[in-house]
């Protein structure tokens, strides 16, 4: 789905990815979770990270894009960091060829920036300024209805129209009928701010409260559904 | 169920009055308070000095702590060692070691029962040291109790089990002598019995010569109750004790001048507000139990609006308000300071307070043993009348009263039936012994083989459990899971953060994902369920406590409000808000309208019906007790059919949800369906393509369980049952959210977890068990089959009708009730209930036919919709 916003052009798609001229942006992948579990004595199984990792491989195969930018948490936690995972990440990685991976840091990556880096990750603490955006992990304040205390441009701090970022993993709780609802990802398109689903298979959601300005765009199935609000 | 055990069972021995010497003490002194011990009494004693199991059936208040207590004590002044400490009489002669717990299910419990055996230690002036441990003693006072621990001690079964989980577990009970289980048949039929079960049979291995007590109230399974209490091999032989003492009990009903003709379901009752006003003013104390804590709610508004100057006199209690203000309720009673309270079956259980006058009870107890129970709250010391006056919330409340008072007096009383080896629990007891001592798979299969819930435990589920506290159970899907090492053999726990947070798990069998309610000023009011919390909006008002509250926000998992003002907008709804009708009484039901429809004479009190039957035969039928009776009725809303099977409500979801399901696979028509206790009404807007002949062989029994599963969204009940086996397995990591950053990656919702099984390990046994659980408590299959095989014997009657009967007008108000507000339901009701009435007087005219509001449906058309079976 296209989608104008603040004068950039994006491309949606249901998986929880935004694309921008060449580039894809993907949000809280949080790989390796079953293992942070497992090695804490919980019993998951493994899968999701494959599932998530696969998922990834075949979206990028489907177009063509020289840069894969991960808007933090691409993993779960230090602990998750396996051999296994460092395999299957760096096949990944092999089978999209040549491709510029970058993170923008995520409270979940902490301390996990050595080792991606030296699979060939650019790992870069937020804010990150690219054009007249901002790509972030957390939003600053998702609190508020408007967001309108951006902090003012700076030298550091260039001016910027629109931010994109993550972390929230943000859901929407649609009612099925009468007795039932469901909660459904999805992007929450705020009038200065764009934020992206978790991509990761085995994440959990936020169900949001979005004000009336906002959009909201559901991840069902395969496809992205304009919910409308009020 | 497997005898084989319950033939070592001997009954009470026949020597009650022996010559023992501490028999003597007790008497002594017990004579010095002016009391005399009942035979009943003795014979626990003497059961207990003769080194039996036993078990005490009792009602509340008739003496049954001490007939436990004084078993141990007794034995206790025996011992020569004993003799010289107790003779010597020194000031502070050591305490003994760890001899006696006493297990008592609720934590606020804990409070009165060590009040109640201290009373005995000190009047035998025994050198015992007297503590509790429950989730609420300070870490201070545990870590101390596990060093040293009190000659006695009141405990919970989590707390019990979590103190097992240590390895200075093997010393302190190794001298333990007595383990008396309080309200033991509250615990029967719950995975916390199961624990208790678990935690008895370790028990039993660390302190062989242990005798095992049990309190209960009258149940109908008495030999069942017993064997799970001493296991499936018990170390010495046991004695049932019961009072033979019958409390007198005077049951009154409540009528109104005029008894509603068209009664329905939910109907509060409210109209008998000032009669139930009249009847506490003429007592000194009261209590008024209702079936749900909204009601409970409600009620305290009612009597408070109708008499301002009973403010401060009268309190609610129900197990969802904070432990301080239960306290203070309960204390204020003791007190003389209230002249009512009203509450829910937070009251059921026994705690020895504050005798009341006389007991109300508003609407059908649903069962007969939770009758006895409540009725018991007054009087409340032997030999004393129990006092209950019943206002019934709608007309056939007052059949189920009389089917609960023959019951009674035929001793009918319900059974409770264990619950048979459930994983989850075993699961947590594979890794709770694995802290305390390193085992083998022989070992650990025997100790608990010998607890009655696993005594056919197979084999492949054991090597299955401990294959998935060890590797998962699942090869490939768990690399690197490790919760329980195993080496050479032996099953034991190394990391110290596994063992930390499986001790945290234990305690949370019995969360019900409850969220606190807090005012922003400070102060703690009580608990509501997640699922209300997260309906509700900002300025939402609602009833908790006996107050109004406004919702301000929600944050840390707590509901922050304040004090407001008005009528509420939200009713909070708390699980177990809709108990179903007991099938023995739900028989005695069926009988009672037998001998309606055959105009035996009955009872006086249902003579007060006797209008209303007769509209119902005049209009249709009154089934005999081998009659099925349906109903059909075309009007303006559409086709309905109504099928009574007085079977109680969860049999009537079953049978309506079967005949939904399998009608629309046949004809394609969407049908709904509304339930209650008496029967099931399958409703559609157009008319169904089905005769009524046709009805037994839809309910055929080949296929029941995929149907049934298949009818219902399964997935979606089977992911709810999930939740408590996530916890009670320890898949889930239960710490306090935000406690600490480590822990913070650990969370993960139980429907996530069901989510990642269902997907990459489809076979793991506990997701098959929650499927099972869903069968069997939920959807009560074996009930179901009994109903629907009872049926198929039976003759059908068929009536089509012009106008809600008697029997249907009940159901059609269920199946309205979703989909319009409570305000405008009154009126509505109202309206329809006119209109019959008029019908009823002039039977020649066209009957008025009622419909459902149209403007209710207009108003919120999603909500309209009816929902699906």
């Amino acid at each position: 789905m296209r989608l104008e916003h603040r004068g950039h052009a994006f491309e949606l798609f249901a998986s929880g990815a935004i694309r921008w001229n060449s580039t894809l942006l993907v949000a809280d992948l949080h790989l390796g979770k079953e293992t942070v579990f497992q090695k804490s004595g919980l019993a998951i199984p493994s899968g999701a990270t494959q599932a998530t990792l696969h998922r990834l491989q075949k979206q990028i195969h489907e177009m063509e894009i020289t840069r894969l930018v991960v808007l933090g948490d691409l993993l779960h936690a230090a602990i998750g960091w396996t051999d296994a995972l460092e395999s299957m990440l760096g096949q990944t990685m092999q089978a999209a060829g040549g491709l510029q991976w970058e993170l923008v840091a995520g409270n979940h990556d902490r301390r996990s920036h050595q080792q991606l880096r030296s699979l060939g990750w650019i790992v870069q603490e937020p804010p990150v300024f690219e054009g007249t955006m901002r790509w972030l992990h957390e939003p600053d304040s998702p609190d508020l209805p408007d967001s309108p205390d951006s902090p003012a441009p700076t030298s550091e701090n260039p001016p910027f129209e629109t931010t994109l970022c993550g972390h929230l993993h943000p859901s929407y709780i649609v009612p099925i009928d009468a007795k039932r609802t469901a909660k459904v990802p999805c992007f929450w398109i705020r009038p200065d701010s764009i934020v992206l689903p978790a991509y990761g298979g085995w994440v959990g959601t936020h169900a949001i409260q979005p004000r009336r300005q906002d959009r909201v765009l559901l991840c069902v199935e395969g496809d992205l559904i304009e919910w409308k609000l009020h | 169920m497997d005898c084989a055990p319950l033939e070592s069972l001997n009954n009470c021995p026949s020597s009650t009055r022996g010559s023992v010497a501490s028999l003597q003490a007790i008497e002594r002194w017990m004579e010095s308070k002016k009391q005399s011990p009942f035979d009943w009494q003795l014979q626990a004693w003497s059961a207990h000095a003769s080194a039996h199991h036993g078990l005490i059936l009792a009602s509340t208040g008739m003496g049954k702590t001490k007939a436990a207590w004084l078993g141990p004590l007794g034995n206790w002044l025996k011992e020569p060692l004993a003799e010289s400490l107790w003779t010597q009489r020194k000031r502070q002669p050591p305490a003994p070691p760890l001899l006696a717990l006493w297990i008592t299910p609720l934590r606020a419990l804990a409070n009165d029962t060590c009040l109640a055996l201290q009373e005995c230690i000190d009047g035998l002036n025994l050198p015992w040291s007297l503590e509790q441990r429950t989730g609420d003693t300070s870490s201070a006072t545990k870590l101390r109790q596990r060093q040293s621990p009190p000659t006695a001690m009141v405990i919970t079964p989590e707390s019990l089990t979590l103190l097992l989980s240590y390895p200075e577990s093997l010393e302190t009970f190794k001298h333990l002598r007595t383990v008396i289980v309080d309200e033991w048949h509250e615990l029967l039929g719950s995975k916390r019995g199961i624990q208790t079960e678990l935690a008895l049979a370790r028990l039993q291995r660390i302190a062989p010569n242990m005798l095992r007590w049990g309190l209960s109230a009258t149940i109908g399974n008495t030999e069942h109750a017993l064997a799970s209490l001493v296991g499936s091999v018990p170390t010495r032989p046991c004695s049932i004790i019961r009072s033979d003492q019958r409390r007198e009990m005077e049951l009154e009903i409540l009528l109104p001048k005029s008894i509603d003709r068209f009664p329905w379901a939910g109907h509060i009752g409210l109209a008998m507000l000032s009669n139930v006003i009249e009847k506490i003013e003429a007592a000194n104390s009261t209590l008024v139990f209702t079936n749900t804590r909204n009601q409970t709610e409600l009620w305290y508004q009612s009597l408070l609006r109708a008499r301002p100057d009973w403010a401060g006199r009268i309190a609610v209690h129900h197990g969802s308000l904070a432990p301080e203000l239960r306290t203070w309720v309960e204390q204020a009673i003791v007190d003389g300071k209230l002249i009512a309270v009203v509450c829910t079956s937070s009251l059921d259980l026994g705690v020895d307070f504050a005798p009341v006058d006389q007991v109300i009870q508003v609407g059908s107890p649903k069962g007969t043993a939770r009758l006895i129970q409540r009725a018991g709250r007054s009087g409340h010391s032997p030999g004393r009348t129990s006092k209950l006056a019943f206002v019934p919330a709608h007309a056939f409340e007052i059949i189920e009263l009389q089917a609960a008072r023959d019951a009674i007096q035929n001793q009918q009383i319900e059974q409770r039936r264990a619950i048979d080896a459930p994983l989850d629990c075993l699961v947590q007891h594979a890794v709770t012994v694995a802290l305390c001592e390193p085992y083998t798979k022989p070992q650990f299969l025997d100790e608990v083989r010998s607890s009655w819930a696993y005594r056919n435990l197979a084999d492949e589920h054991l090597d299955w459990v401990l294959e998935f506290v060890t590797t998962g159970g699942c090869l490939h899907a768990y690399p690197d899971f490790h919760r329980v090492a195993l080496e050479a053999g032996t099953y034991s726990v190394r990391d110290a953060a596994i063992a930390r947070r499986h001790r945290m798990a234990i305690g949370t069998i019995t969360s019900d994902m409850m969220i606190h309610v807090q005012y922003i000023s400070g102060g703690k009011i009580g608990f509501v369920e997640e699922s209300f919390a997260a309906k509700l909006k900002q300025g939402d008002k609602f009833l908790l406590g006996g107050k109004l509250l406004e919702m301000q926000w929600i944050r840390e998992g707590t509901v922050w409000v304040r004090k407001a003002k008005g009528d509420p907008t939200a009713v909070p709804r708390w699980l177990g808000g809709n108990m179903p009708l007991s099938s023995e009484l739900a028989e005695g039901v069926r009988r009672l309208i037998d001998q309606i429809a055959s105009e035996q004479p009955v009872s006086p009190c249902l003579e007060s019906l006797s209008e209303l039957m007769r509209l119902q035969k005049r209009w249709s039928h009154i089934p005999r007790l081998d009659d099925v009776l349906v109903e059909r009725c075309t009007n303006r809303d559409g086709d309905s059919i109504m099928l009574y099977a007085f079977e109680g409500r969860s049999v009537s979801e079953g049978i309506g949800a079967l005949l939904a399901y399998r009608i629309s696979q046949a004809h394609g028509n969407t049908l709904s369906i509304a339930v209650n206790d008496y029967g099931v009404m399958l409703y559609c807007a157009e008319p169904m393509k089905i005769e009524l002949a046709s009805l037994p062989q839809w309910l055929d029994l080949t296929n029941l369980e995929t149907d049934i599963l298949a009818s219902l969204n399964a997935t979606e009940l089977t992911r709810r049952r999930f939740r408590d086996i996530a916890r009670i397995a320890g898949l889930i990591h239960s710490g306090t959210p935000g406690k600490s950053k480590s822990m913070r990656q650990l969370q993960a919702s139980t429907s996530m977890v069901f989510d990642a099984l269902k997907q990459y390990d489809a076979q793991n046994l506990l997701l098959w068990q929650a499927s099972d659980e869903v069968l069997a408590d939920q959807l009560q299959i074996e009930r179901l089959k009994g109903a629907l095989r009872r049926m198929q014997a039976n003759r059908w009657v068929y009536r089509v009708v012009n106008q809600w009967t008697p029997f249907s007008f009940p159901l059609m108000v269920e199946r309205i009730r979703d989909r319009i507000g409570n305000e405008s339901l009154a009126d509505r009701i109202r309206k329809m209930q006119n209109q019959l009435e008029k019908a009823a007087v002039e039977p020649a005219t066209t009957p008025t036919i009622p419909t459902p509001s149209k403007r209710a449906a207009q108003r919120k058309p999603k909500l309209s919709e009816d929902s699906e079976a």
